[in-house]
């Protein structure tokens, strides 16, 4: 429960993430969300990137007229400042829109977490995320491939060309139903080959199951923590990886560097 | 004054590729960074209402992929 203070406060303190003190950012030219100037509160070796916003911004009217537009561009705003951090170095992420009090809690919070989020930084010292998707840009390709590669599938397929469209329509759908599962299985062993071989280019990898739609489908979605010395010969292995993939219909997508939202140890919960 | 108004169709375009790179920012954002719990952080209904609008946000980029033609049931 909220103590009556907070629930009537006007102003809070966002709090976007946390750096080392000896890597701060330049915080000059990056607009945060709500447009509001941002600063530091530091405790010992770790310092917050915090904004003063008005409390009522992060309180929809309600579910049915939430505001979109406003929110996307808060949350380009929260990955506009995170990126800024991290161009000295580390940067912790908070979750989007992580509001408290003031600048004296946002001290407390550094000071009870002081031993693990300094660890974590220094874990991610020379360290960067990065993201690869592997996306199905081509799925006639991919039966092509599936055809090549499968005899008896592309002997059906032969031999119902010559057939009039009207009796061959019902085993013609059964073929490509066939085709498709086919060159599921296909590109799931492919995108297994390569996140293997990604993980070997990196010091640590992670499977990401979810995904937001996308209008090809995505057939691998992973997050990897390249040593910042290894990222030209990473990018080459997806460079390859998209070459070597290319009759299979698949794309790979290089994003990043992206904070470290997928390497980054959760606090012990009190 | 403009010389050219933009086709809808290059609007859509540069709406989509705008999209794209909001859905990857969607993928990273939700349900990651670090969580701090306690009585310090404010009280949890208000993140949840920001909660109901990214997926409110999440919905509008869902149904704008879904009208690009590849897309398109035919």
């Amino acid at each position: 429960m909220a103590t009556p203070a907070v629930a009537e406060a006007t102003r809070v303190c966002y709090l976007y993430g946390v750096v080392l003190a000896d890597r701060l950012p330049l915080l000059e030219g990056v607009a945060g969300v709500g447009d509001a100037p941002l600063s530091f509160v530091d405790a010992d070796r770790l310092v917050a990137v915090v904004a003063d916003v008005a409390r009522r911004d992060f309180v929809p009217p309600d579910a049915e007229r939430a505001d979109t537009a406003w929110l996307e561009k808060a949350v380009r705003a929260h990955e506009s400042v995170l990126e800024r951090c991290l161009d000295p170095g580390p940067v912790l992420p908070m979750r989007f829109a992580t509001t408290v009090r003031d600048d004296a809690d946002v001290r407390a919070l550094l000071r009870e977490h002081q031993i693990e989020f300094t660890a974590s930084l220094e874990r991610l010292l020379g360290h960067r995320e990065w993201g690869v998707k592997a996306l199905l840009a081509d799925p006639a390709a991919l039966a092509q491939h599936v055809l090549r590669i499968r005899d008896d599938l592309s002997a059906r397929d032969r031999e119902l060309v010559g057939r009039s469209p009207g009796t061959a329509y019902l085993a013609r759908k059964r073929l490509d139903r066939e085709i498709a599962l086919a060159g599921d299985d296909v590109a799931a062993d492919a995108v297994v080959a390569a996140y293997q071989r990604l993980a070997a280019a990196s010091v640590d990898a992670l499977l990401l199951t979810d995904s937001q739609p996308r209008a090809e489908r995505v057939h691998l979605n992973a997050a990897y923590l390249v040593v910042e010395a290894d990222e030209a010969a990473f990018e080459a292995v997806v460079a390859e990886l998209d070459l070597e993939h290319a009759e299979l219909g698949l794309r790979y997508e290089l994003t990043g560097p992206w904070p470290a939202y997928n390497f980054v140890d959760q606090p012990e919960r009190p | 004054m403009t010389a050219f108004a933009p086709s809808d169709e290059a609007q859509a375009r540069r709406e989509l590729a705008r999209q794209v790179t909001l859905v990857e920012l969607l993928d990273r954002i939700l349900d990651k960074g670090v969580v701090i719990s306690g009585e310090i952080t404010l009280a949890v209904a208000d993140i949840d209402l920001v909660e109901v609008g990214l997926r409110a946000l999440i919905a509008s980029v869902d149904r704008l992929e879904r009208l690009r033609p590849e897309n398109a049931d035919v």
